[in-house]
């Protein structure tokens, strides 16, 4: 990996992704990206998502889990469309769009993580985030913003 | 028989970025256990030290999950041309916020209260506000803030405690003067509430920091006293996305109110613009009742709380004015302009600017009086010119009741308010030296006299405050 790790998210992305958290507040919203991308943490371009169900029976304000079947359709969707699964997104609720520890302990290694904040039903922060290496620290992804468009 | 297994993203990387691989296998152990001889990498993250797939690793063999086809992977049949797919667990989350014993005793008279309740404690608990400035609005805030519960507070100051603070900061104690206020604040909070983090943050905002501090908070406090500032937190806060509750001071008068761009006006849909130098005097120049800070600041502490609580009816297109001798609140409604450089339809200001520049009002930092044009003359060369018999006229241009507590001796005593009466008395062909406490309103009669005609005129660089300093140290500075 050369400089700091980036990503990029295209505004109808981001606006589509910033609807769903608000949507789901209070609960946690979830959900795949997805993009060009080979594991590495090279820049992530996500170029679209897809809206998952929040499976976490307990606490739908604090916590979620991604059914796995929907999973494995994110993963058909992507085959059959060119593209990889380059992470995944969540929201966290009147909270700050840093990952916790919960976060860091279910987190995989490769996968692109965005995280964003939403106060009183209202989107904030949108943060990305990826493991170093296996099983170690956050860290953080700035966005790298699109080339402007030659008139 | 030949199967083939997909490989999600993150594992690509121990199979040389391979999508899929294809292997030989007759049940499902034995396809994994193929993939595992590709790369003990990859086995260490699929499968645990009995060489069973762990709990955060689900396989599909087709549409089934093999983990309800059967108790064990060998028990899993493959037949020709069978897909699996490796399907890490995705969760995660907030995490719980929980109160201890201690602070649910401490917050007790909170969480008795239907509008806050444990869940509200907790918000509160997680909550991050930026407090902008550490003097007399912030001393009530900061002080109620941690009081209350607010998990995090941010203080930006990069000043140190003065005698002259303590008439109305609160937040500090006689024994404080000289420390940096950043280590006395966070003393002073830490003993109030050690259950909560004291972020401190010793610098000047500005421009080009101003975004970034911001983004680790989730509501932001105005307790400035200058418009450089001011105008920065405000554009700052719009363009990202923060709430600004906003108050401010000035001798028996105050503002309150909050903008947030989303749901209603900023501070410049109501001033678009910074007023002409030198017009509003800083609390350095025109003074401030000690206690009007508290009850403003207070004011902000309440906003903010009802804010993260979501609670009640914020200040929101509304600026509440306190006139303390009248003892009269009046409430103004605050409309968002549609044109507004900054939170309008089409923004002029897309970024954070150089507001000392943009607001050319130097007077606003009392020691300050370059930038102006305005020629200046230190109060060394002034008295040494002076000494050596040279006889200068100098005009002070500070109200009466403020040369009873210090005068410069042979100043002429030429009150700022009634200066355009009295231009009369002066004589454009002479050359007058100007001088007031510091600097803020020498620049203003320089500003009158030069409108007038008059164009032999200096300022006294520091005014009596720096003669106090620097000439005559028995003079009495305030």
């Amino acid at each position: 990996m050369t400089g700091p790790a980036m990503f990029r998210l295209p505004p109808e992305v981001e606006a589509q992704l910033r609807r769903h958290c608000q949507e789901q507040y209070p609960d946690e919203a979830c959900g795949a990206l997805f993009g060009q991308g080979d594991g590495t943490l090279a820049p992530w371009a996500v170029t679209g998502l897809s809206e998952a169900p929040n499976e976490h029976g307990d606490d739908h304000r604090r916590r979620y889990l991604i059914p796995p079947d929907f999973q494995l359709q994110a993963e058909r969707h992507a085959q059959a469309t060119g593209q990889d699964v380059l992470g995944y997104y969540h929201s966290h609720p009147d909270h700050p769009a840093q990952p916790s520890e919960y976060d860091r302990v279910h987190a995989w290694h490769g996968y692109l993580y965005l995280i964003c904040a939403v106060r009183q039903g209202r989107s904030l922060d949108l943060n990305g985030f990826a493991l170093e290496e296996p099983g170690g620290a956050f860290t953080a992804v700035g966005v790298q913003d699109p080339p402007p468009a030659l008139r | 028989m030949p199967v083939s297994i997909l490989i999600p993203t993150p594992l690509r990387r121990y199979v040389g970025g391979a999508r899929s691989l294809a292997v030989e296998a007759a049940t499902v152990e034995a396809a994994v256990a193929a993939l595992a001889a590709q790369s003990p990498d990859l086995a260490g993250q699929l499968l645990d030290g009995a060489g069973k797939l762990r709990n955060f690793v689900n396989l599909y063999l087709g549409d089934q999950n093999v983990r309800v086809l059967a108790p064990t992977l060998g028990e899993v049949p493959l037949k020709d041309g069978d897909v699996l797919t490796i399907v890490p667990a995705i969760a995660g989350g907030a995490g719980e916020v929980k109160l201890s014993r201690n602070e649910i005793l401490r917050y007790s008279r909170h969480l008795i209260m239907p509008e806050v309740t444990l869940e509200g404690q907790k918000r509160l608990k997680q909550a991050r506000v930026l407090c902008i400035g550490a003097g007399g609005l912030g001393s009530p805030l900061t002080l109620y803030l941690a009081a209350a519960g607010v998990g995090t507070i941010g203080v930006v100051d990069y000043d140190t405690v003065d005698l002259t603070n303590l008439q109305r900061q609160i937040l500090f104690a006689t024994a404080d003067v000289g420390r940096t206020k950043l280590e006395a604040a966070r003393e002073r909070l830490t003993q109030l509430n050690p259950e909560i983090e004291i972020v401190t943050h010793s610098l000047q905002l500005a421009s080009w920091n101003a975004l970034e501090l911001f983004q680790d908070y989730d509501i932001v406090a105005d307790g400035t006293d200058n418009f450089p500032t001011r105008y920065l937190v405000n554009d700052a806060c719009v363009l990202s996305g923060k709430p600004n509750v906003y108050a401010s001071i000035f001798r028996f008068e105050g503002q309150v109110s909050v903008f947030d761009a989303s749901r209603g006006p900023c501070y410049r849909c109501m001033f678009p613009e910074p007023p002409p130098a030198g017009l509003v005097p800083s609390c350095a120049e025109g003074g401030v009742l000690g206690v009007l800070p508290g009850i403003l600041g207070s004011l902000q502490a309440l906003e903010v709380l009802k804010l993260i609580l979501g609670v009640g009816d914020p200040l929101i297109g509304r600026l509440v004015m306190f006139d303390a001798l009248d003892f009269k609140f009046r409430e103004l409604a605050v409309a968002k302009d549609p044109l507004c450089a900054v939170c309008g339809a089409s923004p002029s200001i897309t970024a954070p600017v150089d507001y000392e520049a943009f607001c050319q009002i130097r007077g606003a930092e009392p020691d300050d009086d370059g930038g102006s044009g305005a020629p200046t003359i230190s109060v060394e060369e002034f008295h040494r010119r002076r000494s050596a018999g040279e006889r200068l006229h100098l005009l002070d241009v500070r109200e009466g009741h403020e040369a009873q507590i210090a005068e410069i001796p042979g100043a002429v005593r030429f009150p700022l308010s009634e200066l355009p009466g009295r231009l009369h008395e002066l004589d454009s062909a002479d050359t007058y030296t100007l001088h007031c406490h510091k600097a803020g309103r020498s620049l203003e009669a320089y500003q009158t006299l030069r409108k007038a005609g008059f164009g032999r005129l200096q300022i006294l660089a520091g005014g009596i405050d720096a003669w106090a300093e620097r000439i005559d140290r028995t003079l009495p500075r305030y």
